[in-house]
């Protein structure tokens, strides 16, 4: 068996184009933790963010002969998986507006206070709460800004919205999460 | 109690958007004030809080995802063969007509010797005699 490790991106590219599908198994396993954090972090841990990670890879494979390499391809991969959550929580918005009222759903989330903070799983659930508790466009620069750590200028080009946009929505978003993790920190 | 304009300071301090003068303010209200040096450590604890959340997916997602894209292919490959087979019969059957069409055209020639429309609608030309005799007709 061939290996690729030893590629870089745009070879794996090139190779992928050809029908090298371990070219392209490469490629997905170099980006699949950066898209696991972006579906995962934008949608929660759950199979449903497992199903937008495994979309987000086919969508690339369809692109790749679009693929320019104008933009890093982590980028790019990013974009789609970013675009790809957004529009599963407008799906699960609407299948929500259909079974619950409104005020089901702007429920405040809850912190224990109590809470043994000793427990590494129980910080990571916190953490995925406060996330989920922000409104998805606050969520994505987070996700970006905090979770990936891209620049602003890069969030803004991958949501394409302006810098002013990101700097606002992150500001909001992290007195947000201050507000929900202050029994963390 | 936090003055609220240097705590949007503050925050956006962690974002690195500030002028040298918002910098020098800040800095002062810092030395100033022990709830905002609080806040801004808990800022920075809600900042690694989340820049240190590592998610993954689950075991074997790359061959789940090589396995849909092979599927994927494999459609591809399906209707690209569809799509030729189709065109290459199409073809074929266009071809045979035009030369049907050729053939009764030429048949059709041969037999009347002319080609003008009543030869091909089967119509003899009707003089204007025998139109109005038809006119006239009573039982």
């Amino acid at each position: 068996m061939r290996d690729y490790a030893s590629y870089s991106d745009s070879e794996l590219i090139e190779k992928a184009k050809h029908g090298e599908d371990g070219a392209f198994g490469e490629l997905v396993s170099r980006y699949e933790q950066q898209v696991a954090g972006t579906v995962k972090g934008m949608l929660g841990d759950n199979a449903a963010a497992e199903d937008v990670g495994q979309e987000t890879f086919i969508r690339f494979y369809r692109s790749l002969e679009k693929f320019r390499g104008d933009s890093a391809l982590g980028t790019y991969i990013t974009r789609i998986a970013i675009n790809l959550s957004l529009n599963e929580i407008k799906k699960q918005k609407k299948v929500i507006s259909l079974f619950y009222s409104r005020d089901d759903e702007e429920k405040e989330f809850d912190v224990p206070e109590e809470k043994s903070h000793e427990d590494e799983s129980d910080t990571k659930e916190i953490v995925d709460k406060a996330l989920l508790a922000l409104k998805p466009e606050f969520r994505s620069v987070v996700v970006l800004r905090m979770l990936h750590g891209y620049s602003t200028k890069e969030a803004a080009s991958i949501l394409n919205v302006p810098a002013g946009t990101i700097l606002s929505r992150l500001a909001r978003a992290q007195k947000e999460l201050k507000k929900i993790l202050e029994p963390l920190v | 109690m936090i003055n609220q304009e240097m705590y949007d300071l503050l925050i956006r301090s962690m974002n690195d958007q500030l002028t040298e003068e918002e910098d020098k303010q800040l800095q002062q209200a810092l030395k100033g004030s022990s709830e905002l040096r609080e806040e801004k450590i808990k800022l920075n604890k809600v900042g690694k809080l989340i820049s240190s959340r590592n998610y993954s997916f689950s075991d074997g997602f790359r061959n789940r995802v090589m396995q849909a894209v092979n599927e994927e292919k494999k459609g591809k490959v399906i209707s690209i063969d569809f799509t030729r087979s189709f065109t290459s019969m199409f073809n074929r059957i266009a071809v045979a007509g035009v030369a049907v069409i050729a053939l009764l055209v030429i048949s059709l020639y041969i037999s009347h010797g002319s080609l003008n429309v009543n030869t091909f609608t089967g119509v003899e030309p009707v003089s204007q005699d025998n139109l109005i005799s038809v006119l006239l007709y009573e039982k």
